[in-house]
């Protein structure tokens, strides 16, 4: 079995979440929970707050107003604990350090999590099936391409087998040969964990029998 | 953690070049030139000095006093500036581990590349320039260097919480660094300067105790009760500093400023 299963039911809660950037609310009233072996995902259009929405669940952004808990952890009163349990795929191409190789990120963000070399590596062999991995493991980071470098991201948030997988768009950048690999692996991570991730085709979403959360409605809320 | 710090001192001596080797004869070219200019110097004017006219040996040991502690100082608010730039910030705020200890931890990495280009210095300065080295001077240097650790450690930490809070300020921290050390009696002892200047420098510059302690040392008196005192606070400053970097990254998160999420 390729990731173990996490002791809780509900990994994620939120009551009445709002996020403000200034005076304008980005979105209010969020209330909604993910429980273990489910998959959210956040479709809508841009600028509807799917973004932030993770990164508060990320611990990146404070909630200004609501209570949200992952894995039984506070995002509020307890955001170290929370971080124990949830691995986030940010938006971005970059976060990790350019002159390494793939290899050696994953490493580092493993011995940062406290896993042990043989821990990291058994992983890392296991999620070596998704093929377009290796090279981009074998390759400095500043010379990897964009799908190499969401794939490494990828394989970051996998290997620390968090409770809670938060994914900004996983497939953004993946060729068409890579991108079914990397969905059968998001299918894996929310059966033995739970996913919530943000994605512009609802489409793909149902193809992975997603429970769909339209955030349209938050914007709509929130004005 | 040490497996982790491993990597990054991996990543920063990768990132001073491909080839130890040439990386090795950039620093002595370098080390080298410094040395010539001040050794030139030294001859130049050297008789109509005040203080015995070895100005080769006390701007040498002066610089290498202040190697590791202006790399301390300036390190953490660098660490904060590059891991934003890089994106790793991002990612490190979703970990478990306290930011401050892995931006503590980055900065120390910076340490074993000073060290490297404090040798070079020294045995270049030794072998072909003349500079009295003794065993006993040398370890007397090596221990307040080593006691000076956590202070400057602990103030670059207060630094880059600054930096995090008010968004600016590396700029700042630099010129500071560069001005205090000056005024801690490098390149002239502070007997040349006017006498309110020395005292205010006595009292502001942290630099000052260690240029001082690391002088009697070399002159065979370690000043104990000095280190120990520096050792000791320290110990306080750093935890000071980890505390307002933590604090600073709880403001960040609240305001969710575009500082350390430049895509946002």
């Amino acid at each position: 079995m390729l990731f173990m299963p996490h002791h809780f039911e509900t990994a994620l809660s939120l009551k009445n979440v709002g996020r403000r950037f200034g005076n304008r609310w980005v979105f209010r009233h969020i209330t909604f929970e993910v429980k273990k072996g489910e998959c959210a995902a956040l479709v809508g259009p841009n600028g509807s707050g799917k973004t932030t929405l993770l990164r508060v669940l990320a611990t990146l952004l404070t909630p200004h107003e609501g209570e949200g808990t992952v894995c039984g952890a506070s995002l509020t009163h307890a955001p170290r604990r929370a971080r124990r349990h949830l691995g986030y795929l940010p938006a971005t191409e970059r976060g990790f350090f350019p002159r390494l190789t793939g290899q050696e990120n994953l490493y580092l963000h493993g011995y940062l999590r406290g896993q042990s070399r043989s821990t990291i590596s058994a992983r890392l062999d296991e999620l070596r099936e998704i093929g377009a991995l290796d090279e981009a493991l074998r390759t400095p980071f500043f010379l990897a391409s964009s799908g190499m470098r969401q794939l490494l991201h990828l394989a970051r948030v996998a290997q620390a087998r968090p409770g809670l997988y938060l994914l900004d768009e996983p497939t953004r950048s993946l060729d068409a040969a890579t991108a079914p690999a990397v969905w059968t692996l998001v299918k894996r991570l929310a059966h033995d964990g739970a996913v919530v991730l943000a994605s512009h085709s609802e489409e793909e979403c149902r193809a992975l029998d997603a429970r769909i959360v339209d955030t349209r409605a938050f914007a709509e809320r929130a004005a | 953690m040490i497996l982790a710090w491993g990597f990054l001192l991996k990543k920063n001596f990768r990132d001073l070049g491909k080839n130890p080797f040439w990386v090795l004869c950039a620093e002595m070219l370098a080390s080298a030139t410094g040395l010539a200019v001040y050794w030139f110097t030294s001859r130049a004017i050297g008789p109509a000095l005040s203080f015995g006219g070895d100005f080769f040996s006390y701007v040498v040991w002066g610089e290498l006093a202040l190697m590791i502690p202006l790399t301390l100082w300036n390190g953490a608010a660098l660490q904060v500036k590059s891991a934003t730039h890089d994106g790793t910030l991002e990612v490190f705020l979703t970990l478990p581990s306290p930011i401050s200890l892995l931006l503590s931890a980055q900065t120390v990495a910076l340490l074993p590349r000073e060290l490297l280009r404090i040798a070079v210095t020294l045995a270049l300065a030794a072998g072909i320039f003349g500079l009295r080295v003794t065993p006993v001077g040398l370890a007397g240097f090596a221990l307040w260097q080593l006691a000076a650790v956590p202070f400057f450690l602990g103030l670059g930490v207060l630094g880059a919480a600054v930096l995090v809070t008010f968004q600016r300020g590396s700029s700042a921290l630099a010129h500071a660094g560069t001005l205090l050390s000056v005024l801690a009696g490098v390149y002239f002892p502070l007997t040349a300067v006017p006498e309110r200047l020395a005292e205010v420098s006595r009292r502001l510059s942290p630099f000052t105790a260690l240029v001082e302690g690391v002088r009697g040392a070399l002159e065979g008196r370690l000043a104990l009760a000095s280190l120990l005192t520096l050792f000791s606070l320290g110990l306080f400053v750093i935890a000071a500093g980890i505390a307002a970097l933590e604090s600073s990254f709880v403001t960040l998160r609240r305001r969710g400023d575009p500082l350390c999420f430049s895509e946002s």
